[in-house]
């Protein structure tokens, strides 16, 4: 912490000499190798090395050039924010922090010898791994979705990165009087709210500027699975004769090349710009390895240390796992498992104890327009009979209405955690 | 404003100011306050104090 606070504070020349005695040291120690640098994979990695006064080697295993940030990403495809607004470096993880960033994929575990395979060839040797890989989409129920071109026609944009600006793109493309149509998987998928704010950003789009046409939302589960009244209120309010929900739709098939949705009792639809958010499991590396143990989509951990419960010195964080009792995967929760994590690895790899009751919240902000927003918090506290995260009776609620001000709180909120989680 | 190097007892009383409900502009930090114990309450506050501004 103290060396952290100088480092920042520090000379140019200061800086440059404590980073060349940081990565020296730092080829002693022992050896953590962290898969995925999202919001959990990146804060675990920031937070292991400077809860180990920098004294645990970190390897950051991501192939992809900056991070993208999920949450903020619907306001993209509403117009109001541009992919560089939710783009961060990772160069601070590196320079102020001694972590070592490798840009590669990895692509197979060894349990047995703790080595992971990487795409490049090189295997990178661990004493204890952190895998954190995001979800992946359960495409192969979608046969459709196998033809050539179908997955660059008929987008998820369920990742922060190029598929966001990609239906961004189509939306623009779309003439007004078109029809986007959305389609929900069955819950637990990454960001339960996710849909319903993204529908109020397509929504707001075309009231401004392609007012003649709908946004239709096609979701598999019996009703909006977070947020409901406030969403639909929004929906009554802002977005009359735009938003139209259709709960029950089980989407079993699609025809990109027509643009046609398939379910499993109701009539085939045709829109001009699909979106179809396909079930999701644990990210492909975790799948592979065999961490995926609870019906084969997620890993179940051990929520002391987020220790698999499939291998030995391997950890799962973020959306990759299966949740607590209402554990929402969220970016907020990810950054926080990232941390319990982070202190766990430590205290394993010097001989001391771990912390046996982690407390920490989940925040959640959704914007229902441009500036408006709801929200959603609860607090998790770790209940030792049980062996889960708990929600505090009493604690954790929704917003009133929407607002601005909150709209404003949402916005401090995503910079202090890329801060947190990259800075 | 930043908490960074507000005083504990400032950060902890505004805290338990949101857990009791004494905030009524609150939006957010009455539904977080209510699920810490006082003690850790104590120990963000202390953390936050201790953070140079």
């Amino acid at each position: 912490m103290k060396r952290r606070q100088l480092l920042q504070s520090g000379s140019a020349l200061g800086v440059m000499g404590l980073m060349a005695g940081c990565a020296s040291s730092s080829d002693k120690g022992p050896k953590v190798v962290v898969i995925g640098a999202g919001y959990a994979g990146a804060t675990a990695a920031k937070y292991i090395r400077m809860w180990s006064d920098y004294g645990i080697q970190v390897t950051l295993v991501e192939p992809n050039p900056a991070f993208v940030s999920c949450p903020l990403s619907n306001l993209v495809l509403g117009g109001s924010k541009r992919m560089a607004d939710i783009t961060s470096p990772y160069d601070n993880l590196v320079r102020r922090h001694g972590v070592k960033w490798v840009r590669d994929r990895a692509t197979s575990i060894d349990v047995d010898k703790r080595l992971v395979q990487l795409a490049g060839g090189s295997a990178l040797p661990y004493d204890r791994l952190i895998v954190s890989p995001g979800v992946d989409f359960m495409t192969e129920s979608l046969p459709g979705m196998q033809q050539a071109g179908a997955q660059d026609k008929v987008l998820h944009a369920w990742k922060g990165g190029p598929q966001t600006l990609a239906l961004r793109q189509q939306l623009e493309a779309m003439p007004d009087g078109g029809v986007f149509a959305m389609s929900i998987p069955l819950a637990p998928y990454r960001c339960p709210p996710g849909p319903y704010e993204r529908a109020c950003q397509v929504a707001s789009y075309f009231k401004q500027f392609k007012p003649k046409s709908k946004v239709l939302i096609l979701d598999a589960n019996d009703d909006v699975t977070s947020k409901g009244a406030l969403f639909k209120k929004a929906w009554a309010e802002r977005y009359a004769g735009i938003i139209e929900y259709r709960p029950k739709h089980q989407l079993v098939d699609v025809d990109a090349a027509s643009g046609t949705l398939k379910f499993e009792f109701n009539d085939d639809l045709k829109a001009n710009v699909l979106n179809v958010i396909p079930p999701m499991r644990a990210g492909d590396i975790a799948f592979k390895t065999g961490l995926a143990t609870a019906n084969q989509r997620w890993c179940e951990v051990d929520f002391l240390t987020f220790e698999s419960k499939a291998a030995k010195n391997v950890h799962v964080l973020g959306d990759a796992i299966q949740i607590a009792p209402a554990m929402p995967k969220s970016g907020h929760m990810a950054n926080q498992h990232g941390k319990t994590c982070a202190a766990a690895v430590v205290a394993l790899l010097t001989g001391q104890t771990v912390n046996q009751t982690p407390v920490y919240n989940n925040t959640c902000y959704s914007f229902v327009s441009d500036k408006e927003v709801v929200h959603v918090s609860s607090v998790h506290r770790y209940d030792a009979d049980k062996k889960t995260m708990l929600t505090v009776a009493g604690s954790g609620g929704l917003s009133a209405a929407a607002n601005e001000l909150e709209g404003v709180y949402a916005l401090a909120w995503a910079q202090n955690i890329w801060a947190d989680t990259l800075a | 404003m930043t908490l960074a190097g507000t005083p504990q007892q400032v950060i902890a009383q505004k805290m338990q100011d949101y857990k009791a409900g004494r905030m009524p502009t609150a939006t957010i930090m009455h539904q977080l306050a209510k699920g810490y114990t006082d003690d850790e309450i104590n120990t963000i506050a202390a953390y936050f104090a201790a953070q140079k501004k």
